[in-house]
């Protein structure tokens, strides 16, 4: 702290002012952010996270100083969630110790979740796929029953040693019943629209978190 | 583009050193807002982890509180410089595919 007193351009005054102001300068709500911020980043060396503590109030004055007309909760809005903010640097920073490290186990984790990321988001998709095929197929024996009604039904054989839904040919008919009849229409296409529903929601938030997993990539 | 904003930010520190809102403030003014807050601060952090700048803080008086100020190290204005290139060469190409569109 010596250097401080020394410098020639700044008043002991000056300096006095600047760290009794410095941190009652923002509002509570902004002391209550760095204060999240600060915990989400636990994870770092204590003077790693204070500088970014220090470099976010800094920025944080400098938005709501002097002429700023930006509010508070503005300035907040446009960091983000506090935890949000902290998993940016914090991916960034595991990778660079895992790399100066040299250890093979470090690497692998931090390979092994960046690509468990990836695989996860695959396995979601295939999922997704394969229910929205499942809607397909349904509409579509709903759409044929009325065109092949020998051929398309919910088939049980007689030894129940098969049930579902689809085609039959008519060389396998006669061991097979018609559970359903015309009754399959209305029972197919209800099936259909709520899976349809379902998994469209399950799309939505699947893309959601896709988009926040892009976002996060370093370029 | 994000290799377009890396680019961005180690220009905007070719003539001087500037603070993170600084930074901010001259990319947006050229390019309309194509970085945010939350990815310029973790991206400067990246690069000065990776050598390509370095900071001070300094503290100013007239403003009241003290600031983060960057600047390009060797390796950043190499870095820089490799990327203006490729960076032409992207652009140079871009605008040959846009020529050869428009006058099909």
């Amino acid at each position: 702290m010596e250097g401080l007193l020394n410098r020639d351009h700044e008043s002991l005054a000056g300096w006095c002012l600047f760290v009794s102001t410095g941190k009652e300068m923002l509002p509570n709500v902004l002391n209550a952010y760095l204060r999240r911020l600060r915990w989400s980043l636990s994870e770092l060396p204590s003077e790693e996270r204070q500088e970014i503590i220090e470099e976010t109030r800094s920025y944080l004055q400098d938005l709501l100083g002097d002429a700023s007309a930006v509010t508070p909760e503005q300035a907040l809005r446009e960091l983000g969630r506090p935890e949000d903010y902290a998993q940016a640097l914090l991916e960034s920073h595991r990778i660079s110790v895992a790399l100066a490290s040299g250890s093979a186990v470090m690497m692998l984790r931090q390979s092994a979740k960046l690509v468990g990321q990836r695989v996860a988001a695959f396995f979601g998709f295939l999922v997704l796929a394969t229910l929205y095929s499942l809607v397909l197929g349904l509409t579509i024996l709903a759409v044929l029953k009325p065109i092949l009604p020998e051929s398309i039904g919910l088939w049980r054989a007689h030894d129940g040693s098969a049930l579902f839904f689809g085609f039959l040919d008519s060389a396998s008919r006669p061991h097979y019943t018609d559970l359903l009849g015309y009754w399959l229409i209305p029972v197919c296409l209800a099936i259909a629209s709520i899976l349809y529903l379902g998994t469209t929601r399950l799309l939505r938030r699947f893309l959601g978190s896709l988009r926040r997993q892009v976002e996060k990539t370093p370029p | 583009m994000k290799g377009a904003t890396e680019l961005a930010v180690l220009a905007s520190l070719t003539a001087q050193e500037r603070y993170g809102l600084e930074i901010l403030h001259a990319i947006n003014a050229c390019v309309g807002d194509i970085i945010s807050v939350g990815t310029l601060y973790p991206l400067l952090n990246r690069l000065e982890r990776d050598g390509k700048v370095t900071s001070h803080w300094v503290e100013e008086v007239r403003v009241g509180h003290p600031r983060k100020y960057y600047r390009l190290t060797e390796d950043g204005t190499e870095l820089l410089a490799r990327m203006r290139e490729e960076w032409k060469v992207f652009s140079t190409g871009i605008t040959r595919v846009l020529q050869g569109g428009a006058s099909s």
